[in-house]
């Protein structure tokens, strides 16, 4: 039988970037994937006949240029593409506020709605990025987890503290002061126009389940401003041919150092013997031998279902069972046969567009997430790629993709296998998208509706949490997966996690499976590994 | 509040000493007569009746039920046959005890655990993943225990259903007393010959009556906790709380125990290729022992009379177990003849009646388990606290052939 | 007239009059500025009507510091903290959770709704043993600024690390998630019982414009579990005679200690030359000189009321005004024929002598606080009750009743209306409450006396109502308390000191942030004005007393 120094379980983009850096130093890796395509939830299907569609993530924005280099992505055929609007939200009555790239266009746009936020603006980007900068360096390194390191890692953290040092004391006080904040506050001392403020504070919805008041917020919009754009706001950056390109790119670098991708493959079990992972049990009953097993999957569901919890402790056991993990959104993708007759629409509605007219609206959305209700007035976060790649449909024809926020997997009555349920969201997103953006419905060849329910059971997203666990303050640098076990390893000797679950967290960016891939080498090569243990 | 158990109305009316401790949230008598001694002497010669309905229990069902049983605690169950009966410790994950208890074997896919504090959570808890439920059936079963030598003749005589006479030790069997389906296991808690008799409340008052009336002959005696305490003593079975403590109620790590530290080593069994509850952290601790065990201490008695009369008094131990912990010396004797070393303490300690000793388990450095090993024990006389010589000995201290037999 | 003391303390709270306490301890002499006739703040008893004493503001006592009890010697001076053992949540369909003393008569209450739940329920009250011990530590320290780096932060910063590296990993972690979660989510973590869950969490969202679900609620959980009472963890109780009682006992320490303490005599402004205090301006326009003002007041008066902004630094200014208050909640007190008969436990009872807790479920909470957020006070409120008069006979006439209900949330900002227009109806919709819970109470009340975040910040002085003097959010505690750089009770006024519930660590009956401002001014004073008065005893009887 074949022994492979690692199985990678799970083909996400964190898994592809994990398997490629070990392939790179000559380890023999193998990557399994259940689906047909890679990329998990960065991955590009044909949903509609003829059409490439992002299925989950449509933004790769937080995806380091520094990574991507590194595996050389391009030579893989990754190619980037950054439409001029970044965001636009659609304030109704046809009006629209648009984040362009331009620094001045932006500004000059936020002045038609308010002239004091427009001369507040630029003070409140720099103030953004420069907290951005300070918590970029606890992302890029492991988490500082105090009870979890030897006193060599111990002495790297010198390192990240350092290096955030010199971005300023008062910088880091101030980022300890603002992170906890809720967007609304954070905005409230800043901003007047609803509009802005609505726009500005969807980067703290994605990833928690909570509304613009809840602590936490400025936190998750520092996180997803730490891709270094200009405006502190989220970082936006689409893949030519659908995200699924990223994560083909990332197969392709993996491969092209040795490692074997397989798809279609979908592993049952992880195999573990006296505490320590052999292999892997596939669904079709071939068992394949590792020296180390590597789960891209989120924690609750490689420990619970891959694993299995009479595995594992029960102490430990009650911590994985407290990991928040709580879907909040819907997906609801469109073939369209033209735009909406908005003004500039080809322009404005390139990158994201947003129903997030004010902070009450999304208030109020989140406020029905509560008590387990989907939202009567949703935030709509949309992205019609055929503005800046029209490949990916047939002529004539936009595809659409919106995130329905919120749609707690957990609904207090009805379920989600209910098609009243799904019918229900349909109709109430659909109603929305016309009140703000009138005679989009009419456009409508064709819908897929992904509920919570359908990303745990497509893409193996338990409770359909696409951040592997909520980004809140509690589940964060050394609380991340599990307090304790921070550092990719797990109480199963030889069995990583290199998913979202992991610091730094959710999102396209190649964060955990870059540092795990770390962690993993440093732990040393397999085969050193087991012999010094037997 | 305190509440009453099944037999309250019978154990109520025969307390006539109004000593009532607080067991569990129970009342329950620390002895029935002012003094215990009576009580105790049925406990070795006759037969004692306890009332032990506070200790908690738990049925667990399923499929799964062995396994999880072998998950939880220390003992290997996978091979306990139906109708035996372990007596087992269980451990948090860094192989600390919890608490321990009985488990009962009842059919292959159902099994009952005595516990002294509740555990539904964590035993639920274990069962994660698995095909087995845990209950805690703690106030559907009432339950006594009957020690003593002729506690067997009592049983034989009321008993229908089962061969009492040929129970073996840690073994249980479903019988009949009157009209009462009951379980009888030879179990107890005071290292003599005995059983513990498990029936639903309704049947209580019945058959404790039965157990009264045909226990006459043969010097049944209603027994509180306090001749209890020197029973267990005397057979050398640890109490929760007293002689460990539980890592759920330690405040702090050095107050935790593992099995090892707690005399208890000879129930960890480790499993080939399954893991129970903190086999990994017991198998480091094997491998590199902790330097505290439990020992059996015998003080001298002359040195205690000495000590007394040298003040003028008799030897005025109290007649009841202690519970108080004192410190154990020992070390390279130096000028003046004095130990210079704390190596311990005891945690229990009591006269022993019919052994006429007084001895005490212990809690002290391994080197100084050896038994024959000389130590000394603290001895307050008049306020003034003195040494006196002490060695270590084996428990049980009592150890009579009819428990097995 | 003019009058040169050492110090002139701002605001006669509780927090003052420790503060001026410490310092006439010292031998400095001291004058503590009251606006109102009587001293206590929001710590006061009064007799609004004959026979009846309310605590009208705050009404239990759980966080005072045993130190300052000891060191005052307040006991001497008629403080007397009575334990307040038990606490009761009537549940609309006539059935309740009762907890007290009685731990096995509590988890039988708690396995009627759960078995897990009882068992978690001991597990949870060591966890939190463990965290308050972990916590406590900053109490008793004044907080180092990390950005400034200077030797005592320095040393402040290691202190800190390494107290908190010595944590188990297991309490570190819980400490973690205590700071950052929502006291539902961390309760959820141990219980599936809501109406056990609601109970515990309320106390995460007291005095906070915060929702049991809302992140960051768990700390102000733990903030009140912090509670000590002579040493005893944990414990809550009444002041005899009231809260008022506290700052008598605590006035009368420093009177003793030759401090002099001026009621009806509310501060228009400090006096400030070149950038140093020099004394303050009386509303009726007299001036008192000192060299050291400390303010007990909140940030908001200390910093933009009574300084001119010229003479504070923008980063200062910018900090307070971000600050935040958010006053969320009012007082209902009730005096009362009779006692309250509850459906869930009728009749008189040991019940009367605890807290009665309105919090049925979580949702409850939620909805409560979804209705403040959007502007109006809760349609159905969560209501903290207590029955002074079934502990102390004193507060009321024999066989009547006091009822003091702390009621959340009424959010000191309304959409529609004015707190004076909708007074009355905030009161009804209390009584209403209370009426599902105890069927007699509408006949038998007396007199009712509605307390609202408008009135709060009118007849205290404290900003928006906030009883904390500021929420106890993560971004506004410790070193963040009221604000980076300057949470070391010092201001960039030289010689002008800040004392409040506005410091570190915060609010409640506590006296910590009192005693931790005096000890900056002592030390400051040692360093400088020492060396020309001669030198200054930190400890022993004022330069007056006995």
């Amino acid at each position: 039988m074949k022994q492979y120094d690692a199985v990678v379980v799970g083909g996400g983009h964190n898994a592809l970037v994990t398997a490629a850096r070990l392939a790179c130093e000559k380890w023999k890796v193998l990557v399994l994937e259940r689906r047909a395509v890679l990329g998990g939830a960065a991955s590009t299907d044909e949903i509609f006949p003829g059409c490439a569609v992002n299925v989950a993530a449509q933004d790769a924005g937080l995806f380091p240029a520094g990574l991507a280099a590194d595996l050389d992505l391009a030579a893989h055929g990754l190619e980037w593409v950054r439409p001029p609007a970044l965001a636009t939200s659609l304030t109704g009555g046809g009006e629209a506020l648009t984040l362009w790239r331009d620094p001045a266009r932006t500004i000059d746009e936020i002045a038609r709605h308010n002239r004091a936020d427009a001369a507040r603006f630029p003070d409140w980007a720099d103030h953004l990025r420069t907290m951005a900068r300070v918590l970029r360096v606890a992302l890029d390194h492991p988490a500082p987890a105090p009870h979890d390191m030897t006193k060599r890692e111990r002495l790297r953290l010198l390192r990240p503290l350092i290096q955030a040092g010199r971005l300023g004391k008062r910088t880091v006080v101030e980022l300890l002061r603002v992170a906890p904040l809720p967007a609304r506050d954070l905005l409230d001392d800043w901003f007047e126009s609803g509009a802005l403020k609505g726009m500005l504070a969807t980067t703290a919805l994605a990833g928690s389940r909570h509304g613009p008041s809840a602590m936490g917020g400025a936190l998750r919009m520092l996180y997803h401003a730490t891709g270094r754009e200009p405006h502190g706001f989220r970082s936006s950056a689409f893949a030519k041919g659908g995200i699924g390109a990223l994560s083909a790119a990332l197969a392709g670098a993996a491969r092209a150092h040795g490692a074997e991708v397989r798809t279609a493959t979908e592993v049952e079990r992880i195999l573990v013997d006296d505490g320590a992972a052999t292999g892997v049990a596939l669904a079709d009953g071939e068992e394949i031998a590792a020296r180390c097993v590597i789960s891209g999957a989120d924690p609750h569901r490689t420990f619970f279902r891959l694993v299995g919890a009479p595995r594992l402790g029960p102490e430990f056991n009650r911590k994985v069972a407290n990991i928040q993990l709580r879907g909040t959104t819907a997906i609801l993708h469109l073939l369209l046969d033209g735009l909406p007759p908005l003004p500039d629409a080809a322009e404005r509605l390139a990158g994201h567009t947003l129903v997030a007219p004010t902070l009450d609206y999304l208030e109020r959305a989140a406020d029905d997430a509560k008590y387990g209700r989907a939202s009567d007035r949703p935030h709509l976060d949309m992205v019609i790629p055929t503005l800046h790649d029209p490949a990916l449909a047939p002529a004539g024809h936009h595809l659409a993709s919106i995130q329905i926020r919120y749609a707690p997997y957990h609904l207090r009555d009805g379920s989600w296998e209910d098609d009243a349920t799904r019918d229900a969201l349909l109709a109430t997103a659909l109603h929305v998208l016309d009140d703000f953006l009138p005679g989009m419905r009419d456009r409508i060849v064709d819908h897929r509706l992904l509920t919570p329910l359908d990303l745990e059971t497509e893409l193996g997203l338990t409770a359909g949490d696409e951040y592997h666990g909520q980004m809140g303050l509690d589940q964060m640098l050394f609380m991340r997966p599990i307090a304790g076990w921070a550092r990719y390893r797990t109480p199963v000797e030889g069995l990583f996690l290199c998913g979202s679950g992991c610091h730094p967290g959710g999102g396209v960016t190649g964060g955990p499976g870059r540092l795990a891939a770390g962690a993993i080498l440093r732990e040393g090569k397999p085969v050193a590994r087991l012999s010094g243990r037997s | 509040m305190l509440l009453g158990t099944p037999f309250h109305p019978r154990t109520a009316a025969l307390c006539g000493s109004r000593r009532w401790r607080n067991w569990s949230g129970y009342a329950a008598a620390l002895s029935y007569e002012p003094g215990h001694e009576y009580e105790y002497y049925a406990v070795r010669s006759g037969a004692a009746l306890f009332d032990i309905s506070p200790l908690r229990k738990y049925e667990v069902t399923g499929p799964d039920a062995a396994a999880l049983v072998d998950r939880v605690v220390t003992r290997s169950t996978l091979d306990c046959p139906v109708g035996r009966v372990l007596y087992t410790p269980w451990c948090d994950e860094a192989g600390k005890l919890i608490d321990d208890g009985t488990v009962q074997r009842l059919s292959p896919d159902t099994f009952r655990i005595t516990a002294a504090d509740p555990c539904l959570r964590w035993f639920q808890d274990c069962a994660l993943g698995m095909d087995a439920t845990v209950r805690d059936i703690s106030l559907d079963l009432a339950a006594l225990a009957l020690q003593g030598p002729t506690s067997r003749d009592i049983l034989a005589r009321l008993v229908t259903g089962a061969d009492i006479a040929e129970l073996p030790y840690f073994a249980l069997t479903e019988c009949h007393i009157g009209a009462a389906p009951v379980t009888i296991t030879r179990t107890g808690y005071t290292g003599d010959l005995g059983y513990e008799i498990w029936l639903a409340p309704e049947h209580a008052l019945a058959a404790w009556d039965a157990l009264i009336e045909t226990g006459r002959g043969y010097g049944i005696a209603p027994t509180g906790l306090d001749a209890l305490d020197v029973a267990r003593i005397e057979a050398g079975l640890l109490l929760k709380e007293v002689d460990y403590v539980s890592s759920w109620t330690a405040l702090i790590e050095s107050r935790k125990s593992s099995p090892y530290e707690a005399g208890l080593g000879w129930t960890v069994q480790p499993r080939p290729s399954r893991d129970f509850v903190g086999q990994r952290a017991l198998k480091r601790e094997a491998a590199n022992p902790s330097q505290w065990a439990l020992a059996g201490v015998e003080a001298d008695w002359p040195g205690i009379e000495k000590r007394f009369a040298a003040v003028g008094l008799p030897p005025l131990v109290a007649g009841r177990a202690s519970r108080d912990a004192v410190p154990i010396y020992a070390g390279a004797a130096r000028k003046g003849g004095r130990a210079v070393r704390q190596i311990g303490y005891i945690t229990s300690a009591t006269f022993s009646p019919i052994l006429k000793k007084y001895i005490a388990l212990a809690t002290i450095r391994r080197d100084f388990a050896e038994p024959g090993s000389p130590i000394e024990v603290e001895l307050t006389v008049e306020f003034v606290r003195h040494r006196v010589p002490a060695r270590v000995v084996p428990t049980p201290f009592f150890d009579p052939a009819r428990k097995r037999g | 007239m003019t009058r040169k003391y050492d110090v002139i303390v701002i605001g006669g709270g509780h927090n003052g009059l420790v503060h001026a306490a410490y310092l006439a301890r010292a031998g400095l002499d001291v004058c503590v500025l009251e606006q109102r006739p009587l001293v206590g703040g929001a710590t006061v008893t009064e007799e609004i009507f004959p026979g009846f004493r309310y605590s009208v503001f705050s009404y239990v006592v759980s966080l005072m510091r045993p130190d300052i009890i000891r060191e005052l010697d307040l006991p001497r001076h008629g403080l007397a903290i009575l334990p307040l053992e038990s606490t009761l949540t009537p549940l609309p369909d006539g059935d309740r959770l009762y907890r007290d003393a009685d731990h096995h008569r509590t988890w039988r209450e708690i396995a009627r709704f759960s078995i897990r739940d009882a068992e978690a329920y001991n597990e949870y009250g060591r966890s939190l043993f463990y965290m308050a011990r972990a916590v406590k530590h900053l109490l008793g320290i004044a907080p180092p600024d990390p950005a400034r780096l200077g030797p005592r932060d320095i040393r402040g910063l290691l202190g800190l690390a390494r107290h908190f590296l010595d944590l188990e990993p297991d309490q570190l972690h819980m400490l973690v998630k205590l700071m950052t979660m929502s006291a539902a989510d961390f309760v959820d973590e141990w219980f599936e019982t809501d109406v056990l869950k609601a109970t515990l969490s309320a106390s995460g969202i007291i005095g906070t414009f915060l929702g049991p679900r809302s992140p960051g609620t768990a700390y102000v959980l733990l903030h009140h579990y912090m509670g000590e009472i002579d040493g005893h963890f944990r414990a809550w109780g009444f002041a005899k005679g009231g809260t008022g009682a506290v700052a008598n006992a605590i006035a009368s320490a420093a009177r003793e200690a030759g401090a002099e303490i001026r009621t009806d005599a509310p501060v228009a402004r400090a006096l400030v030359k070149n950038g140093r205090v020099n004394g303050v301006a009386l509303a009726n326009g007299d001036e008192l000189h000192a060299s050291v003002v400390s303010s007990s007041l909140d940030p908001h008066r200390t910093f933009l009321d009574l300084v001119d902004e010229d003479a504070l630094p923008d980063d200062l200014l910018s900090a307070v005004r971000a600050y935040r208050f958010r006053g969320s909640s009012g007082k209902v007190n009730l005096a009362l024929d009779a006692a309250p008969d509850f459906t869930c436990m009728p009749g008189h009872g040991p019940h009367l002598r605890g807290a009665v807790s309105i919090s049925p479920s979580i949702d409850y909470l939620e909805r409560a606080y979804d209705d403040a957020r959007y502007g109006d006070f809760s349609r159905e409120p969560y209501i903290d009750i207590v029955i002074p008069s079934a502990i102390d006979p004193a507060m009321a006439p024999p066989g009547k009743h006091v009822m003091s209900c702390f009621v959340q949330y009424a959010p000191y900002e309304l959409r529609e209306g004015t707190w004076d227009e909708k007074r009355e109806a905030f009161g009804d919709t209390v009584v209403d409450t209370l009426a599902r819970y105890i069927p007699n109470i509408r006949d038998i009340i007396l007199h009712r006396q509605v307390v609202t975040p408008l009135d709060i910040e009118r007849t205290t002085g404290l900003t928006q109502g906030n009883i904390f003097q500021g929420e106890l959010t993560p971004s506004q505690l410790f070193f963040l308390r009221p604000a980076a750089g300057y949470a070391g009770y010092r201001t960039p006024v030289r010689g002008y000191y800040q004392c409040g519930s506005g410091t570190h660590p915060g609010g409640g009956i506590m006296g910590a942030p009192g005693k931790l401002a005096a000890g900056r001014v002592l030390a400051d004073l040692q360093r400088g004005l020492g060396r020309r008065r001669g030198r200054i005893s930190t400890s022993g009887p004022g330069r007056r007393g006995r």
